[in-house]
């Protein structure tokens, strides 16, 4: 056992309730966790005080600590909004009698995140998914259920659809970030600035410096370039030719969103603030 | 219920005589003691008795097998019951098979019983069901008017899920599991094989392969070396023929390898060549043996037009065996057509 250093947190029913919801969802963003949260102290415990939300997961991940399990955040790659999810961490032999997919799927779900990582856009389209289905293990799958399982993935928040081709979910990125790093060490592609992951080096506008190739986030590349007028390549220093992308900022959202319901009615707007 | 101790007089109108007798010789003769151990002094008043109760039985459960097919009555178990009862007293095979007789019958009319029981309730009524359905989902009026959802319209549809969603819901009182997929793949058997490190180059125009070109002489290669084999045969037919005139060959000497099966597959594919243009022609000798002859240069003018001999087709088929077989029967020992 563990020595008494990292004290272990104790979890109330407040905390459970939490987790049990954040099971449910499996992954939300910073404001749904926030709601969730209050929600939870509202049902169980309605005179103590809030809890700061880091201090909060803390606890609950001191207690699931020895199950190898974690609400771990982590940040949206398109832009940039925090999110939450729960994630295993550990191969383990109870981890292995998982049964939400069958092993054709799970095969499935490897060779597209495969796909997904050896692209160079991170986008992986569907024909070439549904082409690796005759290579699967277990069971033989034909074309029209493999397309099944597919929306199955993005359904359970594994897999992004656009337009035909698929991507990696956040959860998935934050779920599988260590695998892929194993896996795939040769073909795997990091961001310059925050030197974790990076599935989607290039979006609709580009994030990659055309003379020396690095790549970053688009994210973090609007965080880099907040401030300076004249954007320039943190590596080779050249003129950034792409445009700046606006920082996601909590409040703003908010903002925006309260003035769009302005307009409705005034019960609404005060309903919000709470 | 007469005792074996009673006078034997009663005994006596349905006795087997030996028995009786047995009897009689103990009471009348006592000094003439005859071990006869307990078990087989049969009660034959009891065994009458109880014989009288199985038919008894077995009259009852006739008689009222309607009544207990049809109602929930417990007159087959009563009757089991009492069957099981007598059964204990029952030592001979006279009374024993009585039993099975009864158990027989019992367990006929348990099985109509049964068959009953299960008729009621296989039937599923779709109709009742629906409307049952729509009646817990709060869609009273529905029943009538319209008989099934798909006529409906999409609000009415969504309202029905929802309200069965709510009222289902709390039934089915389970908290969601953990839902994981890192950890869930069984080990990988193979190591990726280490890929290049892509750099982000411009593609290079002039540098792209182009096909490669198709030579001319590369398509007709194996019609070449048909054609060459076709002509080398034939040369080799003709020195033959140069030597031994007017002798026929025989086909199989010709054409067989003995040391291959395939290459004598191939030399009748050419020599059947030969024979559609014209060159040799194939007959069948005195001894009905296939033979090839030569046609002169001279007699192809006047003869080579295809209706003068009247052209046959003809197919020769060959297996392993018939190849070794013929290999035997003409001694064949090497063969005439040498590769080049």
């Amino acid at each position: 056992m563990q020595s008494s250093a990292r004290r272990t947190g104790v979890m109330t029913d407040v905390h459970r309730r939490f987790l049990q919801l954040l099971m449910t969802h499996g992954v939300l963003e910073e404001q749904d966790i926030q709601r969730l949260q209050k929600h939870c102290y509202m049902v169980h415990d309605r005179n103590a005080t809030v809890e700061k939300l880091e201090d909060f997961i803390n606890n609950i991940n001191s207690v699931l600590e020895s199950l190898y399990i974690e609400v771990k955040k982590g940040v949206t790659e398109d832009n940039g909004r925090p999110i939450y999810a729960l994630v295993n961490l550990a191969t383990t032999p109870v981890s292995k009698m998982a049964s939400d997919f069958a092993e054709n799927e799970l095969d499935l779900f490897r060779k597209a995140l495969e796909l997904i990582v050896d692209s160079e856009s991170g986008f992986a389209s569907s024909t070439n998914i549904l082409n690796l289905v005759d290579q699967l293990k277990g069971k033989k799958m034909k074309k029209k259920e493999a397309e099944q399982v597919l929306q199955k993935f993005v359904q359970n928040k594994w897999l992004i659809e656009k337009e035909g081709e698929f991507t990696l979910h956040s959860r998935a990125i934050l779920e599988m970030e260590q695998y892929i790093r194993e896996t795939y060490p040769d073909s795997v592609k990091m961001c310059n600035i925050c030197h974790s992951l990076l599935i989607q080096p290039f979006s609709f506008q580009g994030q990659s410096c055309e003379t020396c190739g690095i790549r970053m986030h688009l994210p973090c590349m609007a965080k880099y370039f907040q401030s300076s007028p004249e954007p320039h390549c943190p590596h080779c220093n050249d003129y950034w030719p792409h445009e700046i992308p606006e920082v996601f900022n909590q409040e703003k959202e908010k903002e925006r969103e309260e003035a769009g319901f302005s307009k409705s009615s005034k019960k609404s707007l005060r309903s919000r603030q709470q | 219920m007469s005792s074996s101790s009673s006078p034997s007089s009663r005994m006596v109108a349905d006795m087997p005589g030996g028995k009786c007798s047995l009897r009689r010789g103990k009471e009348k003769r006592k000094k003439r003691v005859l071990s006869i151990p307990l078990s087989l002094q049969v009660d034959e008043e009891k065994c009458r008795h109880i014989r009288k109760q199985y038919r008894r039985l077995m009259h009852t459960v006739q008689e009222q097998r309607d009544d207990i097919v049809h109602t929930a009555s417990d007159l087959l178990t009563e009757a089991l019951q009492e069957a099981d009862e007598l059964f204990d007293s029952v030592s001979r095979t006279r009374e024993a098979a009585l039993d099975a007789q009864f158990l027989v019958l019992a367990s006929d009319v348990g099985k109509e019983k049964a068959h009953q029981l299960n008729a009621d309730m296989c039937v599923f009524n779709q109709a009742a069901f629906r409307g049952l359905l729509l009646v817990f989902a709060g869609l009273h009026g529905l029943e009538e008017k319209r008989p099934d959802l798909g006529h409906c319209d999409e609000l009415v549809a969504r309202t029905f899920w929802e309200q069965v969603h709510r009222k289902a819901t709390p039934w089915m009182l389970r908290a969601e599991t953990f839902h994981f997929v890192f950890g869930s793949f069984r080990p990988e058997p193979s190591a990726r094989k280490p890929r290049q490190r892509k750099r982000v180059q411009r593609p290079d125009e002039g540098a792209r392969d182009m096909p490669t070109k198709l030579r001319a002489g590369d398509l007709c290669s194996d019609q070449v070396t048909t054609e060459m084999e076709v002509e080398r045969i034939l040369g080799l037919l003709q020195t033959y023929f140069r030597q031994y005139p007017d002798t026929p060959v025989p086909y199989f000497e010709f054409v067989v390898d003995p040391n291959s099966f395939s290459r004598t597959v191939e030399n009748m594919f050419y020599v059947s060549f030969i024979i559609r243009d014209g060159f040799a022609r194939i007959r069948l000798d005195q001894d009905r043996l296939p033979i090839l002859e030569p046609i002169n240069m001279n007699q192809m003018e006047e003869e080579n037009d295809p209706g003068y001999h009247g052209r046959k087709q003809g197919v020769i088929s060959l297996s392993l065996q018939d190849w070794k077989n013929i290999v035997a029967t003409f001694e064949i020992s090497e063969a005439m057509i040498t590769s080049s």
